[in-house]
């Protein structure tokens, strides 16, 4: 199996790059092979502090897939997690909101070689699945008014916090060659439900935006500007997988990928 | 849409709170078992304060999502806050924050994550201490915060509207508040109008009430009035409030008999916040 993906983020606007947080694995363009791969976006609550690094904790655990275990993937980053602020000195306000823990929003997705796909998720970040432009599956929000800023999400602390169990979903499906997934933070995702709802095709406007030299950002800008898309930090993994099948020669380049659909 | 513009750095909100620091004050209040309202009062604005520099604290510091101000009324009306903050109406939550009059170490219970409590001491930011002398304008008070949105509007038109909150015993010694109050709540900016809420501080004993969306439930005249004088909660607080468990209705007002109105801190919208964060 064999899966390209990219990866577009945007800062909520009048917000500074280094106050992104947001999360996503891998970054950047990639094309991976392998029997079973993992992908991840992240979205940190703007209400708790250091929720940054408990998302990029969150999506890099996920997606390195050292473990099966979601029990141990949440204990190691959420060690990780209290390890980064245990040592900090901090100003009572700062304390008082670190012992109150980060929260964050959470999608990730195993692609299979077998055909299957796993996804779980905590939150409002969002997974689409699309065959040939169509939308096959959108987990786990299927309707643009379910969104609120009240999600219920994962805690870095355990303490005081729902059981992971009642957090986490989970769904399946299955793939088929050059198909595409979309996963990305709750202001996307609502834009694209919303998009469909009223008729639209959004992974066609997605295709047109890319295909701007401007880029993802300013096609973002433009969209809030337009108060179609809520003004929050933006993250989207764009991933096609194809069967192990498919030699790299036969496959098509990402600027070729950029320009079909 | 009323009520939903983005609280931002760039586009900060107001939180004034009014405070009744009068001799009623010395009397003792009603759920406490003869602590005095005023230490109540005291504890009140402090938490309230606490709460929110908490909700805008982020890792690198505090974030000027609003300007707040506290305003006492007793033998005069004017700012209440102490130290480097003196005389001041309105300032940036961020220098509320980081200028408390002193920062007390309390010991607090917590969960210790095996289904019991622990002691854990926890730094408690002072800004207010308990004071209960002089008469109750609160008349002068509802006139003299009117003054200070006018001028704080004017300069962020398009705002999420201030939030007033008004902590009292209720008794006004220079006549009916409701005009007073009606002026204040008339201010608006492009989002809807200046929201008033009332947190009644009562020597009466009696069962907390908290959101009421009728006379009928209130136990006396004071009450009446405060609820008259308090804002409708808007939709989207009504929304909120029934996700936390709170009875209310699309006629609830924002007025609270002998309970806290913390709830409040947690209703104004900054972002994303956790619905299991409590």
């Amino acid at each position: 199996m064999i899966v390209w993906s990219r990866t577009f983020r945007a800062v909520k606007g009048g917000y500074r790059q280094d106050e992104y947080e947001d999360a996503a694995r891998p970054h950047g363009d990639a094309c991976r092979a392998g029997k079973r791969l993992r992908y991840a976006v992240a979205d940190g609550a703007t209400e708790t502090s250091f929720s940054g690094s408990w998302a990029d904790l969150l999506a890099k655990g996920f997606a390195q897939g050292r473990t099966r275990s979601i029990t141990r993937w949440l204990e190691v980053a959420r060690q990780s997690w209290q390890a980064q602020v245990a040592g900090l000195v901090l100003p009572w306000y700062a304390q008082a909101k670190a012992e109150e823990g980060a929260f964050a929003a959470f999608i990730g997705l195993e692609l299979q070689e077998s055909g299957d796909w796993h996804a779980m998720a905590a939150g409002d970040c969002c997974l689409f699945h699309y065959r040939h432009g169509e939308l096959q599956a959108s987990f786990p929000i299927a309707m643009s008014s379910e969104f609120n800023s009240r999600p219920t999400l994962i805690g870095s602390r355990a303490q005081g916090n729902l059981r992971d169990d009642a957090i986490l979903h989970w769904s399946s499906g299955s793939w088929r060659p050059g198909d595409r997934f979309l996963l990305s933070s709750d202001a996307f995702a609502h834009w694209v439900l919303c998009s469909h709802e009223r008729g639209e095709m959004p992974l066609d406007m997605l295709q047109e935006a890319l295909f701007e030299t401007a880029g993802f950002e300013h096609w973002v800008e433009r969209l809030r500007a337009q108060g179609l898309q809520r003004n929050d930090d933006v993250t989207l993994l764009d991933l096609r997988v194809w069967p192990a099948g498919a030699t790299p020669g036969g496959l098509p380049t990402l600027r070729e990928l950029a320009h079909s659909i | 849409m009323p009520y939903s513009a983005e609280v931002s750095r760039s586009n900060p909100s107001c939180i004034l709170f009014l405070i009744d620091q009068s001799g009623s004050m010395e009397d003792p209040f009603g759920g406490s078992g003869g602590r005095r309202k005023a230490d109540s009062l005291a504890d009140a604005i402090n938490r309230l304060l606490q709460n929110l520099a908490i909700k805008c604290a982020k890792s690198e510091g505090v974030r000027d999502y609003f300007h707040v101000g506290v305003v006492g009324y007793a033998a005069g009306v004017g700012p209440a806050l102490s130290g480097s903050l003196a005389g001041r109406d309105l300032a940036p939550i961020s220098e509320i924050a980081n200028q408390p009059a002193r920062v007390e170490e309390r010991l607090k219970k917590v969960e210790d994550g095996a289904g019991g409590l622990v002691e854990q001491s926890v730094k408690f930011p002072v800004w207010l201490d308990p004071v209960a002398k002089g008469g109750t304008p609160m008349v002068q008070a509802l006139g003299y915060a009117t003054q200070v949105l006018q001028g704080w509007i004017a300069n962020h038109p398009d705002s999420f509207p201030p939030v007033v909150i008004n902590i009292t015993d209720g008794e006004s010694t220079d006549g009916d508040p409701e005009t007073a109050a009606s002026g204040l709540r008339d201010l608006s900016t492009s989002d809807g109008g200046v929201l008033l809420f009332n947190l009644h501080l009562s020597s009466r004993e009696g069962q907390p009430i908290e959101f009421p969306s009728e006379v009928g439930t209130l136990p006396d005249a004071f009450a009446t009035t405060l609820y008259q004088m308090s804002s409708p909660l808007p939709d989207y607080m009504v929304q909120m409030a029934q996700g936390e468990g709170y009875a209310v209705s699309d006629e609830s007002r924002g007025f609270v008999f002998n309970a806290d109105l913390v709830s409040v801190i947690r209703f104004l919208d900054i972002g994303t916040r956790p619905a299991n964060l409590r």
